[in-house]
């Protein structure tokens, strides 16, 4: 895989998340929102080698705990974890099992991605007990709850809808990324 | 990936690291975040329509007319009640009245929010102006009416906020103000706000005092700087009876305007005037 067109595409799928997600906002549903990122790291774990996407998912959580949003307190101290936790985790459960997936389907991507947001959102609500119960982290940063779970399922349910379209653009672009992907099954 | 759940679970205290962090990350995210959030804020505008009756564009403009000049005796008539007792006590003008400046105002564009929740912080853009004179704890407004943040991180990259229904940002004192047309901010009753967690703010007053669904609350918070006093906080959502105090009634009160929809904000400073102590 090119590291520079994953970089330049993480960056890209971030921007969105942090700028332009808020035009998708259900606010009289939760204030449900999806993710771009989730997406893109769907796709990759689709096709990239197994240590690639490990790694791939670790800077696109990166990037996406460091961003503003629900992890951020005030001083501007921000958690690290809820997705570079989260999406190695999910990107470990993708590459289970691709070997039995139709890897460029644009339902293949859909329905990881609501995978990808879900166990993000298991992996918020475990560092948010954690954080809560542990008597060094000093209290809760992150919320957690079975609300959250609930709205992080939501979030899933969105995100893989938004995957659709994103999913098929990201397919359309499969020469520019190089995968080495060695054989994969196929549709059609 | 051990490394990462070390950082997740590290002490509050140790984790002052991740806003330099995010400042650094955030240089080639944050351009093409504020395009995106700039093209946001064109297809999904603010809804300024909320409690209009008419939907004519100059009824909206006259409106918004109307609320900032009432904002502003609202304001001044705080300011005077202040200022009697203040007479009253020490039989005089304080000094620092005379060195009064006015407070700084600067307009910042939001490139960054994350709107799955109500209370996310934003990312503001620096302005080159903002360098040493925005401060944390200086007031995120809009429209030169509504009060909705607070800022609570300053580098030379970017600002970061919290919206004024986010716990950290604390209680506030507001004045709660009936629907009509006399309004007397000097006798109305004030009520302690404090944040839910979930985009609301709640107060309690005593059940004599006559509260309704519609209300508005008005800031008059002296640890808030002089200019900022009676910018609106936000209307009375619910009125609801607690259990455990019978003599009181609860307030829920939601703001009008919210710091997730908007794609830009001004930030004010502080002033010459007593008051406007940085956050606890």
């Amino acid at each position: 895989m090119r590291w520079f067109v994953f970089v330049i595409a993480a960056i890209l799928a971030v921007a969105l998340d942090s700028g332009f997600s808020g035009v998708f906002t259900l606010r009289s549903a939760g204030f449900l929102t999806p993710s771009f990122a989730a997406c893109l790291l769907a796709f990759v774990a689709l096709l990239a080698p197994p240590v690639v996407v490990i790694w791939a998912a670790w800077f696109l959580g990166l990037l996406a705990d460091l961003s503003p949003g629900l992890g951020e307190a005030g001083g501007g101290i921000q958690v690290i974890g809820p997705h570079a936790l989260g999406y190695p985790i999910s990107a470990w459960v993708i590459l289970n099992f691709r070997t039995w997936m139709f890897r460029r389907r644009v339902v293949t991507i859909a329905l990881l991605t609501f995978l990808c947001v879900l166990v993000a959102g298991l992996v918020q609500t475990i560092i948010g007990i954690l954080r809560f119960w542990l008597p060094w982290a000093g209290g809760e940063l992150v919320p957690f709850g079975a609300y959250e779970m609930m709205h992080e399922a939501g979030n899933a349910a969105y995100s893989a809808l938004l995957a659709i379209p994103v999913g098929w653009i990201l397919l359309q672009t499969i020469p520019l990324w190089r995968f080495d992907y060695g054989t994969s099954r196929r549709s059609g | 990936m051990a490394l990462t759940l070390v950082v997740a679970v590290l002490p509050t205290r140790w984790l002052g690291w991740t806003g330099d962090a995010a400042d650094i990350v955030r240089i080639p995210i944050m351009p093409l975040a504020g395009m995106g959030s700039r093209v946001a804020g064109v297809m999904r505008p603010v809804n300024m329509q909320r409690g209009v009756a008419g939907t004519v564009e100059d009824m909206l403009h006259v409106e918004a007319q109307r609320d900032r000049l009432e904002r502003l005796l609202l304001q001044e008539q705080l300011r005077v009640a202040e200022i009697e007792q203040k007479l009253r006590h020490i039989q005089g003008l304080p000094p620092q009245t005379r060195t009064e400046q006015p407070p700084l105002l600067l307009e910042s564009e939001v490139t960054g929010r994350r709107p799955d929740h109500p209370v996310s912080g934003v990312e503001l853009h620096s302005p080159a102006e903002a360098a040493g004179r925005v401060q944390v704890g200086d007031a995120v407004t809009w429209d030169g009416r509504w009060l909705v943040g607070r800022i609570t991180r300053v580098s030379d990259i970017r600002l970061s906020a919290l919206p004024i229904t986010h716990p950290d940002v604390g209680p506030m004192m507001g004045a709660l103000l009936s629907e009509g047309l006399d309004v007397d901010v000097v006798s109305a009753p004030t009520v302690r706000l404090r944040q839910n967690g979930n985009g609301q703010l709640l107060g309690e007053i005593d059940r004599r005092t006559e509260a309704g669904i519609g209300d508005r609350i008005v800031l008059a918070d002296r640890a808030w700087p002089a200019s900022l006093q009676a910018f609106h906080v936000g209307r009375v959502t619910s009125v609801q009876d607690i259990d455990e105090a019978p003599l009181r009634r609860r307030l829920v009160v939601e703001p009008d305007v919210h710091l997730y929809e908007l794609p830009w904000v001004v930030i004010v400073g502080r002033d010459g005037t007593n008051g406007g102590k940085a956050l606890p």
